[in-house]
């Protein structure tokens, strides 16, 4: 069903756009993610211009995080006055964000800029987690070697120089639901990576958060998810109401057959996750996140077919 | 003006009839783009009381707009050179009886702003002419592509000596504004008649009013969108809650 998307000014196929949010959702159900590094670049292969989909990604953002915000709000395994703090610097990556946005549209390089940085991103985090869930999966089959000591050395190592620089930072603030007592610096900056990807990029960037949380806060892992999502969630809907008053890049029509698909896929999705084991679904996330990766690097390497593009303002 | 002063005179003059030697209306005079808009087709029919070659041109709105060439820097292709021209149409299709250089010669076209390659696009600051050709021949190039100029000659049909009607075809992705239809009544060569009348493409139905909201109320049109997610997110937890 041709379907005509108001901000975006142009008709879509309502089915695809649907399929695309229900497969988002499905995986976001699975993996316990948002998603939205995939349905961002999708929306921009289908032509839809690259403000609009960052813009409506926003609302499609709060729609995910927030069904698993009341789940850890039930078992209050949210940190308040951590996700406060991670708010504040939310707020100020948001804001300079759209900010960063609209130079990027004023100089002609939004498109680059967003392909490359989802570029970085994917292939870097992919790869990562590709070859942890590789080694995992042979050291099932093969019999254990020392490795696992010796990294675990490495890390202790990394961990106490980081740490003494960490014991350093001033304006130190006590969390005691997370009982730590650190410098409101290190959560601040997370903050505002955290609202910078979303008002950039139109990702939450749960996957950048949460082992930030777990490494550089030293959080207990079952506060985490909760307070991340519900960081993510607030953030997402402050750059909501930023992108609807700055740039008028939120389509609502858009926005609800994403929303409509990602919800009912990610219920599908978790019912699917009692199947799917841990690592073989870490190796699952990973390909796919790769395959992207190198689907929207690709089109920066080859030479397009059509070399012009056309910017009405 | 001259010109139009000189036919009013002359009109006066030879106290000709009341009616025109050429007149058109449109099927519809103003076009909605709804939720379900996958294109339409315009009807335009007109009467000549000459016989003649007609010329009818439907021009959209003009805007702003940059065109950027990919470059390829050290493997990777980016957006280099780039151009902006003041006034482009967003549509502009040409109909005719006959192919339009059978109708007037080249100096008759460019003077008329009649055809794809008679219009001329202004650049905002001074650029190399070269650039400025290469730049505007890949934009009508691009704009050709994505079905937004066209050129249909032949489409002009007369239903009998005085009567013309054509279709012109607006894709899915017309821009919305303010039109012009022109038209133009040849003979051997010469401009017998012209008429002009606007027409308007808008939208209306949903996608019209969200369109309107979005641009008047957008503080609350961002809230609108945080309480879609939140109610369909809600909605789904409680239709699809395991029991």
């Amino acid at each position: 069903m041709q379907t005509y998307l108001p901000i975006a000014e142009m008709a879509v196929q309502a089915e695809m756009i649907a399929v695309l949010g229900a497969i988002v959702g499905v995986i976001s159900g699975v993996f316990g993610i948002g998603g939205g590094f995939l349905t961002t670049p999708f929306l921009i292969f289908l032509g839809i211009p690259p403000a609009v989909a960052v813009g409506t990604q926003a609302s499609q953002l709060i729609a995910s995080s927030s069904t698993a915000v009341v789940g850890h709000w039930k078992k209050s395994n949210i940190d308040l006055k951590m996700a406060g703090v991670l708010l504040v610097g939310g707020v100020i990556g948001t804001v300079s964000g759209i900010f960063i946005f609209k130079l990027l549209q004023y100089i002609g390089q939004v498109d680059l800029v967003i392909s490359i940085l989802y570029v970085l991103f994917l292939c870097s985090i992919g790869g990562m987690m590709l070859s942890e869930s590789i080694t995992t999966l042979l050291k099932q089959r093969k019999a254990r070697f020392n490795t696992e000591e010796y990294t675990a050395n490495v890390h202790l190592e990394k961990q106490t120089r980081f740490q003494k620089w960490r014991e350093n930072l001033p304006y130190k603030i006590n969390f005691p639901v997370s009982r730590v007592y650190i410098s409101a610096i290190i959560p601040l900056s997370i903050g505002i990576i955290g609202g910078l990807m979303v008002s950039v990029m139109g990702i939450g960037a749960g996957f950048l958060l949460v082992p930030a949380m777990i490494y550089m806060l030293r959080m207990p892992p079952i506060l985490v998810a909760g307070t991340s999502l519900a960081q993510i969630m607030v953030t997402s809907a402050f750059a909501c109401i930023l992108h609807a008053v700055t740039n008028q890049t939120i389509d609502l029509i858009l926005a609800t057959i994403l929303i409509t698909g990602s919800v009912v896929g990610a219920q599908i999705g978790v019912r699917l996750s009692r199947f799917i084991k841990g690592v073989t679904a870490r190796f699952i996330l990973a390909s796919i996140i790769m395959l992207v990766g190198l689907k929207l690097g690709s089109a920066l390497l080859i030479q397009p077919d059509n070399l012009y593009n056309i910017v009405i303002q | 003006m001259m010109k139009y002063y000189l036919i009013l005179l002359l009109t006066l003059f030879l106290n000709k009839p009341a009616y025109a030697a050429l007149d058109i209306d449109v099927s519809e005079p103003k076009l909605e783009i709804t939720t379900g808009f996958a294109g339409d087709t315009l009807t335009i029919f007109g009467t000549a009381d000459t016989k003649g070659d007609i010329i009818i041109i439907v021009k959209g709105p003009e805007k702003k707009t940059t065109i950027r060439r990919k470059v390829d820097v050290m493997g990777l292709w980016l957006n280099g050179d780039s151009v902006t021209f003041k006034n482009v149409p967003g549509y502009y299709n040409v109909a005719s009886s006959k192919p339009v250089f059978g109708i007037a010669s080249q100096t008759v076209r460019e003077n008329n702003r009649i055809g794809i390659n008679s219009l001329i696009f202004d650049t905002e600051d001074d650029t190399s002419n070269e650039k400025v050709g290469h730049f505007q021949e890949a934009l009508i190039q691009n704009k050709q592509l994505s079905g937004l100029y066209s050129l249909t000659p032949n489409t002009v049909i007369f239903v009998n000596d005085v009567l013309f009607k054509t279709r012109i075809y607006m894709p899915a992705n017309v821009p919305i504004g303010n039109y012009e239809i022109e038209a133009f009544l040849f003979q051997n060569g010469k401009i017998i008649d012209q008429k002009s009348r606007p027409f308007f493409i808008s939208q209306g139905g949903l996608a019209g009013s969200v369109h309107d909201y979005a641009y008047n109320r957008p503080f609350w049109y961002g809230m609108t969108a945080i309480f879609i997610a939140l109610f369909s997110s809600f909605l789904a937890v409680t239709l699809l809650r395991r029991e």
